[in-house]
C-alpha cells in the first residue's frame, strides 16, 4: 500500500511552493503575475512533451496549483482552469489542428482563455440557445461570472443539450461578444469576473471541440472539481501554517496562546480537516481513468469545500483582531474560502449528484 | 500513491466478510440485547485463521501484516462493532503488543494460544481513578526475588471477564512517575485476582467489560513484559497503533449507515417521495467514510513500515469516530422519523459509535495530542 507522494511529485510541490513564496504575494492579480507564471513553466506542466510541455501527471499538476494557492488562491484558481481543466480537454477531445494551434501556445502561457466555472452553474446545461443546424452553431445567450483576464483572447463555452456536447471557442473582441463587469464577489477578488452577453455568434467548425461525447463536459466538471479542491487545500494549508506560527508567537496572560487548550483544539481541527481533504484529493487524482468518476471528483470537492470555510474562519479567530485587518493574509484566505464554499452552498447540487449516483449504483442502474 | 490493498489484504478482508455474514450476523441482535459474548464463535474465528493476522507463522499466526488484521476488524465491525472491539482488544492490544515487546519464551508460550482462539487476551491500563492521565496510575507492583506482588484496581477492561491472558501495567517505582511503570503478563485465573464487576454498558454490548481487583496477586519474574520501569514506551507505542487499528470500527459503522440511508432513499426514490435531507446525509457520510478511511489506512501503513504515527493515528481515530457518531445519529434520526425497519440496527450503531469518541483516548485528548505534535511539544 503506497500512501505517499512520489519523489517527482514532491519536487514539483516543493519547488512551486518556494517559487510562489518568493515571487507572488496575496494581493497580486493574475495579469500582473502572468509572465512570471509562464516563465516558471507552470502552464507547461500538464501538456505532453510532443507539444513542448512537461507531461506531468494530474496529481503533479494539482500539487503545483495547491502550492500557488498557499500564497494566492485567485491566481491558483485561474491557472488551474488552464492547466488542470483546459489542457486536459484539448488533449483528449481536440482535433489535430486544434491541438497544434492551442497546446504549444498554452504551454508558453501565450494563450489565455475566458471561461465560466461549471460548478457555479445550476446544472451542466449552458445558458445559450442552439439556433441553427449542426454545421454552424449560432448562439445567443447570457452567462454570469465568466473568469477573464486582460490577455485572454478566446472565450471557452461549454455546451450541453440533447444533441451536442462541445466546447465552443469564441473570439473576444468580436462584436457579438459582450463582456461586462460583474458584481463584486466576497472572495477571489484578484480575478476579473465578467457577465457575458452573446448575440448571434456564429461558430465555425474549427472553433468547435468535440460534438459527440457527453464525457467531455463530465470531464470538465470532474477536473474543475479537483482544481477547486486543490485551491481549497492550498488555502487550508496556508491557514494551518499561519495559525501555527501566530499561536506560538502571540502572547497573552504571560504565555503563548498556543499553550491554551481551546487554541490547541482549533489547531488540531484545522489540521484534521486539511489532512482529510488532502488525502482524498491525492488519492482520487491518482485513480486510473476507469476508476475516476464524476462522483468521486465531486466527493473530493464536497469535502474540500465544506472544510475550507470553517478552517479559514477558525484561523481568523486564532488571530483575534489582527485576523480582521489586512496586516495579515488570513482575512483574504477567509474570503477566498467563502467563494469556494458558495459554489456548493445553496443549491445542494453537488450533494444531490453524489447521492443520486450512489443510489443508482445500489439499484444496479 | 495508490492506497491499494494487495492480494494478502484482499484475502483477509474477504475471509472476514464471509465469516461475519455466516456466523456473526445471526447473533448480532442477541449479543446486544443480552450483552452476551459468543465464546463459541471465538474458536471458529481462530479456526478460520482470522485471529492470527499480523503474527508470524512460527507463533501460530498467518504471517500477514497489521493492515490485514485491521481489515478483518473492519469486516467484523460491519456486522457487530462490539465483536470487533473484543477482536481488537485480543489481537492488537494484547497479542500484537506481546509480539512487539515479549521475549522469545513469552511469545512461544502465549501467542499460539491467542492465534488459535484457544485463549482470549485483554489489556489493562485504565483504573477507577485514572483514565486520560494514564501515566498517573496507582496500581502497584512490589518487587520480590522471584517476581512481583500486585495490588490495585483496573477499570473498563475489554474482554477481562472472559480473558485467559491479561497484559497490565503497574507502578514498579512509585516515586519515578511515568519512568516507574512496568508491563506484565498474567495468566488467568490467578490467586488474588478477580473481576469484581462486569459492567453494564449503553453500547458495545456483547463485548464484555470488567472492573478488576488485584489483591496480592503474584506475577513471576519471567512474566515481566519489556524492561523494568520502561512500561511507558510499551504503553505509548501500543496506544498509537491501537488508535489506528480501532479506527476501522468507525469506518464500518459509516459504511453500514451509508447503506441504510441509500437503501431507504432508493425505496423512497421509487415512490418519488425522497426527502432532500437524504442527499446531504448520503453525500456527507460518503465523503466522511472515504476520507477517514484513507487517514486510517495511511496510519496503519506507516506503522507497518515502523514509522512513528502518533499524529497520524490520532487523526485517524479522532476524525473517523466523530464522523461515525454523527453519521449514526443522523441516520437514526431519519429512520426513526420514517419508522423504517432498520431502526434496530441504526439505534445499535448509534449507541456503539459513542464509545469510539471515549475509548483509546477521548476526542479531547486526541486533539491535544495532535496539537502538541504540530507544535513540536512532544
Ligand atoms: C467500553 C469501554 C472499553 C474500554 N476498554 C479498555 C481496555 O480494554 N483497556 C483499558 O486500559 N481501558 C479501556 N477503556 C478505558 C478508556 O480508554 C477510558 O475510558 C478513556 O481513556 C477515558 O478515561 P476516563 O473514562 O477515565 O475519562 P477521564 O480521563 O476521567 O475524562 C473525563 C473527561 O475529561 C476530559 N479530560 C481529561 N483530561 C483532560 C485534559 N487534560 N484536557 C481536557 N480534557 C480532559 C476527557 O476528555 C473527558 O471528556 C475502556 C472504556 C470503555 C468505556
Amino acid at each position: 500500500m503506497n500512501t505517499e507522494l512520489s519523489t517527482e511529485q514532491l519536487l514539483i510541490q516543493e519547488n512551486t511552493y518556494k517559487w510562489a513564496v518568493d515571487n507572488l504575494s496575496v494581493q497580486d492579480d493574475f495579469d500582473h503575475c502572468h509572465n512570471l507564471l509562464s516563465e516558471q513553466g507552470l502552464f507547461a506542466l500538464p501538456v505532453s512533451e510532443s507539444y513542448g510541455g512537461v507531461g506531468a501527471d494530474l496529481l503533479a499538476t494539482l500539487l503545483s496549483i495547491e502550492s500557488i494557492a498557499q500564497v494566492n488562491p485567485s491566481i491558483a484558481l485561474y491557472t488551474a482552469m488552464h492547466t488542470v481543466v483546459l489542457a486536459d480537454l484539448f488533449h483528449r477531445y481536440g482535433t489535430d489542428p486544434q491541438k497544434q494551434q492551442i497546446l504549444p501556445a498554452l504551454t508558453e502561457g501565450q494563450m489565455l482563455f475566458a471561461l465560466p466555472l461549471l460548478q457555479s452553474m445550476e446544472c451542466l446545461h449552458l445558458p445559450v440557445d442552439l439556433k441553427s443546424d449542426s454545421q454552424l452553431f449560432d448562439v445567443s445567450g447570457q452567462c454570469h461570472q465568466i473568469l477573464h483576464s486582460e490577455q485572454a483572447k478566446t472565450l471557452v463555452l461549454p455546451l450541453a443539450n440533447e444533441e451536442h456536447h462541445a466546447l465552443l471557442l469564441a473570439e473576444i473582441g468580436h462584436p457579438a461578444v459582450e463582456l461586462q463587469p460583474a458584481h463584486q464577489l466576497a472572495g477571489m477578488q484578484n480575478l476579473h469576473w465578467r457577465h457575458l452577453n452573446l448575440t448571434d455568434y456564429v461558430f465555425q467548425q474549427e472553433n468547435v471541440v468535440n460534438q459527440q461525447s457527453h464525457l467531455l463536459l463530465e470531464r470538465w466538471h470532474s477536473l474543475e472539481a479537483l482544481a477547486l479542491s486543490a485551491v481549497a487545500l492550498g488555502i487550508m494549508k496556508s491557514c494551518l501554517h499561519h495559525a501555527l506560527n501566530y499561536a506560538q508567537q502571540r502572547e497573552q496572560f504571560g504565555q503563548p496562546i498556543a499553550n491554551f487548550q481551546l487554541i490547541q483544539a482549533k489547531l488540531a481541527d484545522i489540521y484534521a480537516e486539511t489532512e482529510l481533504s488532502r488525502l482524498l484529493l491525492y488519492q482520487t487524482a491518482s485513480l486510473t481513468d476507469s476508476e475516476f468518476t464524476l462522483t468521486e471528483a465531486l466527493t473530493v470537492f464536497h469535502q474540500a469545500a465544506s472544510a475550507v470555510e470553517p478552517v479559514a474562519e477558525q484561523t481568523v479567530q486564532i488571530f483575534g483582531g489582527y485576523g480582521y485587518i489586512r496586516d495579515f493574509p488570513v482575512e483574504q484566505l477567509w474570503r477566498d474560502a467563502k467563494f469556494i464554499r458558495l459554489l456548493i452552498g445553496g443549491s445542494q447540487q453537488v450533494q444531490r449528484q453524489i447521492a443520486e449516483a450512489l443510489i443508482a449504483e445500489q439499484e444496479g442502474i | 500513491m495508490d492506497f491499494a490493498l494487495d492480494n494478502m489484504h484482499l484475502a483477509a478482508q474477504q475471509a472476514a466478510e464471509k465469516f461475519a455474514l455466516q456466523y456473526l450476523s445471526p447473533l448480532a441482535l442477541e449479543m446486544d440485547i443480552a450483552d452476551s459474548f459468543p465464546q463459541d464463535i471465538w474458536q471458529k474465528l481462530g479456526a478460520a485463521h482470522l485471529l492470527g493476522a499480523g503474527l508470524p507463522e512460527e507463533f501460530g499466526g498467518q504471517g500477514s501484516d497489521v493492515i490485514s488484521a485491521a481489515l478483518i476488524g473492519e469486516a467484523l465491525a460491519y456486522v457487530s462493532p462490539a465483536f470487533s472491539l473484543s477482536y481488537g482488544a485480543h489481537l492488537n492490544l494484547c497479542a500484537h503488543n506481546l509480539l512487539r515487546n515479549g521475549t522469545e519464551a513469552q511469545k512461544k508460550a502465549y501467542l499460539p494460544k491467542l492465534a488459535s482462539g484457544e485463549w482470549i487476551g485483554a489489556l489493562a491500563i485504565t483504573e477507577p481513578n485514572i483514565g486520560s492521565d494514564a501515566m498517573g496510575m496507582q496500581c502497584v507492583a512490589q518487587q520480590r526475588d522471584d517476581g512481583f506482588i500486585i495490588n490495585g484496581n483496573k477499570m473498563f477492561i475489554t474482554n477481562s471477564p472472559v480473558a485467559d491472558l491479561l497484559i497490565f501495567y503497574a507502578k514498579t517505582d512509585t516515586a519515578a512517575g511515568k519512568r516507574g511503570i512496568s508491563a506484565f503478563l498474567l495468566e488467568l485465573p490467578a490467586e488474588g485476582f478477580s473481576v469484581s464487576r462486569r459492567l453494564d454498558k449503553v453500547g458495545m454490548r456483547g463485548s464484555p467489560t470488567g472492573e478488576l481487583r488485584f489483591d496480592n496477586v503474584f506475577v513471576p519474574r519471567q512474566n515481566l513484559l519489556g524492561k523494568l520501569n520502561q512500561g511507558y514506551k510499551v504503553v505509548m507505542s501500543g496506544l498509537d497503533i491501537e488508535r489506528a487499528f480501532l479506527s476501522t470500527i468507525n469506518l464500518a459503522v459509516m459504511r453500514h449507515c451509508l447503506e441504510i440511508c441509500i437503501d431507504y432513499a432508493a425505496l423512497r426514490h421509487k415512490q418519488s417521495t425522497k426527502p432532500q435531507q437524504y442527499d446531504s446525509l448520503i453525500a456527507d457520510i460518503y465523503r466522511w467514510q472515504r476520507s477517514t478511511r484513507l487517514a486510517t489506512y495511511r496510519a496503519l501503513s506507516l506503522a507497518q513500515q515502523q514509522h512513528r504515527i502518533s499524529k497520524e493515528a490520532a487523526l485517524a481515530i479522532l476524525t473517523s469516530s466523530e464522523k461515525a457518531l454523527r453519521a449514526a445519529e443522523q441516520t437514526l434520526d431519519l429512520v426513526q422519523l420514517m419508522g423504517f425497519r432498520s431502526e434496530n440496527v441504526a439505534q445499535r450503531l448509534w449507541r456503539d459509535a459513542k464509545l469510539m469518541v471515549i475509548g483509546a483516548g477521548t476526542s479531547e485528548i486526541r486533539r491535544l495530542l495532535i496539537a502538541r505534535e504540530l507544535l513540536g511539544q512532544r
